[in-house]
């Protein structure tokens, strides 16, 4: 169980805000001022996850795996950071389909 | 953003596309693959058409989800032939029962073929400047970087690791499309006048270099392409960002709207400059390295005219780059965007992708670090 | 001495003039930078000659190695012989004085004194670097800077000029840069000019990477049917900007054509020699009778730069040690000759408002400081003994000279007519804008140089006297670098 919360920590993680969000969502949603913060926040902790734990292994028989290479590409690199960034500018970026 | 009411379902769903992402990265089985691809892909449709208002959002996101689905039955397809012929879906027994079979072979290229659709890989590209054009900026950002960034790894592990046997085979396609799709892409983003539709055709050049340096086969190509696509995602975010910050506060996207734009935002036009001169291969900025590595890695198998060409191509991108780089910093014009006011969030985001233009290749441990992960 | 000073003294300069807030600042501090510059480049010269007197004989001095890259076995290899300290001192020359003439650009002056110092940048790093990559690095950095300048500050036709030449060297780079991966990979995996000087190359692949960098660098000096960028880009580029490119820039291909093409590639420069004479020949006859043909002063000192270059590059191909000297020799002295022409046209172009030859007349009276310079260097272009262009044109005729067969002995007389084409060309354009009557009256007002205009002028004529009168210093810098690259052709 603790080589899965490692292995797939993005996975995880990314999974956690996606619940959160939906929560969010049900309880009645918040304000889009106050929520946006709290994503980038999330997001910058999904970013720096993403220093920790890089180990090779695999799950499910085979079926997952993972090398410091790929958590490499799946995190620092590519999306989280840009994603990150992207995020940032999302407020004035989106039109506003009313 | 700020003003619409479904903020955490856009979210969700890009979060959803990059858990499909992250799982079809580490899949090693094809089933997975073929379920975090779809996952990576269906979301995004949705996001494509989020701009509700405009007619050409909706349509991008049809024309979207019919081209993926399309390309999506061809990549099961070409897995079940394999499946046949092997009796197994898991990558690393896959690997050792390839044998090089007809059947495989056009396995194979129904395989490579729905990759192509998802890499906008000439002459599977169609899709992409039309669902470019459509998009929000966000989207559009989220697919021409993101996505792209993601298939182009699985990709190269997959030629790499599991149709490994079949190089001889993928190298000749690889050279081919590669050439085929930098023409193409570098000869229709001469002639476009909306910058989305521009930076589009730009995206798909910039597939063809990345396919260069796959096409290496070994550590080069993928620690190369991975450097490319860092240094990709900086400047392609960048320019959208700088054009989305227009074209949100004055509905402008036209290239010709991008005349003396000096004048009144000097802060946008020299980080759309930087952008455009790391997506051109200018130095210092770090896509001068990351093209060069491309050509690098390519270069290992001594086809010098492949390279060549792809060294020509350069040329021709850096025509197209400089005529917005004209636009801005030259012509004249009677009523230039207005002096725009940029929130503090908006330069930050912009100040980190133009920090990651200059140093990530200034600052070399950047690209040792990668290859020492491979 | 450390060399990493020659691009952190730049690269220092070009954020102070970011950060600077008044024009009047970014004038001083763009000053300053340059001025230290020129005092390193001296300094550099005397500790040069202080370790070749001291008996030192390896060929690169002030070695140093950083890594950078380490993956792709990419260093930070810099060094310095004979024919960069020339170079060097030549680019802090151009550098000060192009920083002089432009003391009043109004428009935008910050981004021009940043683009300009990042232009001299560019160059000192190419001069000093042993890595080809970082080479090329260096040598691209400059092709923006180059068409923003024109583009932005120039005059004419200037976006189609700025764009053309932006194409065509960035093509020209496209030809380096094969040639370069295929060093590297033949060289096993090394982008290092020493050790690749050391590597045997098979003779059928240098008949292949020969004409890539040589071409390829070809194209920034210039090189016969590929020079077209020159009249167009010289001629409307902002004064500072001609300066800089007819004086540095194709001097950049000169140096990469010779220390990097010739030098790592000896077979293929044998094999390839006779056509690089005949496009040399004919650009210098081409260029000295285009010259003829032009009525914009500018457009005559790009055609003859055409002209003139093509000497160094008919050095080149006459692979002799002399003639190799004087094609270097040549470089140097052209590159301080058409940067002071490009500053005295812009001096004159500033006060008339007009470059057309037939516009003007009697200069001489209302101006009589910036025509005598106007003489001196016409003088110099045309060969006159006791300056510049005379030296190093008479080293290249010597050097060719030596190869006794036919070939070689009718195209050097037929680049030798071109200096009497040359000597009408000048001589007219002198005349009649310099001497007679004045034949536009509301010239009479105009005033003579200023301080700025004259320091920059005497700073390039002391140049010019320089290697004109006892140019000894320059040969010794040059002739063992020249040795050097002679030995590897003649297979020692």
């Amino acid at each position: 169980m603790n080589e899965v919360l490692v292995l797939m920590k993005n996975e995880l993680a990314l999974t956690a805000i996606i619940f959160f969000l939906l929560i969010v969502k049900i309880s009645g949603g918040m304000a889009n001022r106050k929520l946006l913060p709290v994503i980038h926040f999330l997001l910058l902790l999904n970013f720096a996850l993403g220093f920790f734990f890089n180990k090779e292994g695999n799950l499910f028989g085979d079926m997952f795996y993972t090398t410091p290479l790929i958590a490499l590409q799946k995190h620092f690199k590519p999306w989280r950071l840009s994603y990150f960034t992207a995020f940032l500018r999302l407020d004035e970026t989106n039109p506003a389909p009313s | 953003m700020k003003r619409t009411p479904h903020l955490p379902e856009f979210v969700t769903l890009m979060l959803a596309a990059m858990l499909g992402m992250d799982l079809m990265i580490s899949s090693a089985n094809m089933l997975i693959f073929y379920l975090s691809l779809e996952l990576a892909t269906i979301p995004v449709a949705a996001m494509a058409s989020f701009d509700l208002e405009k007619k050409t959002s909706s349509e991008g996101a049809m024309k979207m989800i019919l081209s993926s689905a399309f390309s999506s039955g061809i990549l099961l397809f070409g897995i079940s032939l394999l499946y046949g012929t092997t009796g197994t879906v898991n990558l690393p027994e896959l690997s050792q029962s390839l044998n090089g079979s007809p059947l495989q072979i056009m396995a194979f290229v129904f395989f490579f073929a729905a990759f192509a659709f998802k890499l906008s890989v000439v002459p599977f590209h169609l899709w992409t400047a039309d669902v470019y054009e459509g998009s929000p900026f966000a989207v559009t950002a989220f697919l021409s970087v993101i996505s792209k960034g993601a298939v182009a790894f699985i990709f190269i592990t997959m030629l790499y690791h599991v149709f490994q046997p079949m190089l001889h085979i993928w190298y000749m396609m690889l050279v081919i499309l590669a050439v085929l799709t930098m023409v193409t892409g570098n000869l229709f983003a001469l002639r476009q006048q909306n910058i989305k539709r521009f930076l589009a055709f730009s995206s798909i050049a910039q597939v063809g270099f990345i396919l260069v340096g796959i096409s290496s086969y070994g550590t080069m190509g993928v620690v190369s392409a991975t450097y490319f696509i860092l240094v990709y995602i900086f400047s392609n975010l960048a320019a959208f960002g700088v054009a989305s910050v227009i074209a949100e506060k004055t509905g402008k996207e036209k290239i010709d709207d991008y005349k003396g734009l000096y004048q009144t935002n000097p802060f946008l036009t020299w980080m759309m400059a930087l952008a455009l001169f790391s997506l051109a291969g200018i130095p210092p900025t770090a896509g001068f390295f990351g093209k060069l590595f491309l050509l690098t890695a390519g270069a290992s198998r001594a086809d010098y005219w492949f390279i060549l060409i792809a060294a020509l191509n350069m040329i021709i991108s850096l025509y197209y780059y400089l005529k917005v780089v004209r636009a801005m910093f030259m012509d004249k014009n009677e009523n230039p965007v207005e002096r725009l006011h940029t929130s503090n969030s908006v330069k930050l985001g912009l100040i980190i992708c133009g920090a990651g233009i200059v140093f990530t290749g200034l600052f070399s441990w950047i690209f040792d670090y990668i290859k020492s992960l491979s | 001495m450390n060399l990493l000073f020659l691009i952190g003294a730049p690269l220092l300069t070009a954020l102070a003039v970011l950060l600077a807030r008044s024009k009047q600042q970014v004038r001083w501090i763009s000053l300053a930078g340059p001025t230290v510059q020129l005092a390193m480049a001296f300094a550099l010269f005397y500790f040069f000659r202080r370790e070749k007197a001291a008996g030192n004989t390896s060929q690169v001095l002030f070695e140093q190695n950083h890594k950078l890259f380490e993956a792709l076995n990419i260093n930070f290899h810099f060094g310095v012989d004979g024919i960069a300290v020339a170079m060097i001192l030549l680019t802090s020359f151009v550098l000060i004085a192009g920083v002089l003439v432009s003391w009043n650009v109004e428009k935008m002056t910050k981004e021009f004194y940043f683009l300009l110092i990042l232009l001299a940048l560019g160059a000192y790093g190419f001069f000093i670097s042993l890595d080809l990559f970082i080479m090329f690095f260096f040598l691209e950095i400059s092709v923006i800077p180059k068409y923003l300048l024109i583009g932005i500050w120039g005059s004419g036709k200037k976006e189609y000029a700025a764009n053309k030449l932006a194409l065509m060297l960035m093509g020209g780079s496209a030809l380096i840069l094969v040639g370069i991966l295929g060093l590297y990979f033949l060289g096993g995996n090394s982008f290092d000019m020493l050790k690749l000087a050391k590597t045997n190359i098979p003779e059928n692949l240098q008949q292949i990477l020969f004409p890539l960098l040589f071409v390829g660098f070809g194209v920034f000096t210039a090189l016969f049917p590929l020079h077209t960028w020159v009249p167009d880009g010289h001629s409307s580029a902002p004064t500072a900007g001609s300066m800089f490119l007819a004086g540095i820039s194709m001097k950049l291909g000169g140096y990469g054509a010779l220390r990097v093409a010739t030098y790592l590639l000896p077979e293929g420069a044998k094999q390839y020699a006779d056509i690089i004479i005949i496009l040399s020949a004919i650009a210098i006859l081409y260029g000295a009778f285009a010259t003829m043909m032009q009525k914009d002063l500018k457009y005559i000192n790009a055609y003859s730069s055409v002209s003139h270059v093509g000497f160094s590059l008919l050095g080149i191909g006459m692979l002799t040690q002399t003639a190799f000297t004087g094609a270097l020799m040549q470089m140097v002295s052209h590159g301080v000759m058409t940067a002071l022409f490009f500053a005295v046209i812009g001096m004159i172009y500033d006060r008339t408002h007009t470059r057309m030859v037939a516009e003007m007349g009697g200069l001489m009276k209302v101006m009589p400081f910036i025509t005598t310079v106007f003489f001196i260097v016409g003088l110099c272009s045309l060969g006159l003994p006791g300056l510049s262009g005379f030296v190093a044109e008479m080293t290249v005729f010597v050097g060719s000279w030596e190869n006794a067969d036919a070939f070689h002995r009718i195209a050097t007389i037929a680049a030798a007519m071109s200096i009497v084409v040359t000597a009408v060309y000048i001589l007219r354009a002198i005349g009649r804008t310099a001497m007679g009557p004045i034949t536009n009256e509301s010239h009479l007002q105009l005033g003579d140089a200023r301080w700025n205009e004259k320091l920059a002028a005497i700073i390039l004529v002391a140049g010019i006297l320089a290697i004109g009168i006892a140019p000894g210093w320059l040969n010794d810098l040059l002739q063992p670098a020249a040795a050097e690259i002679m030995n590897r052709i003649a297979g020692k």
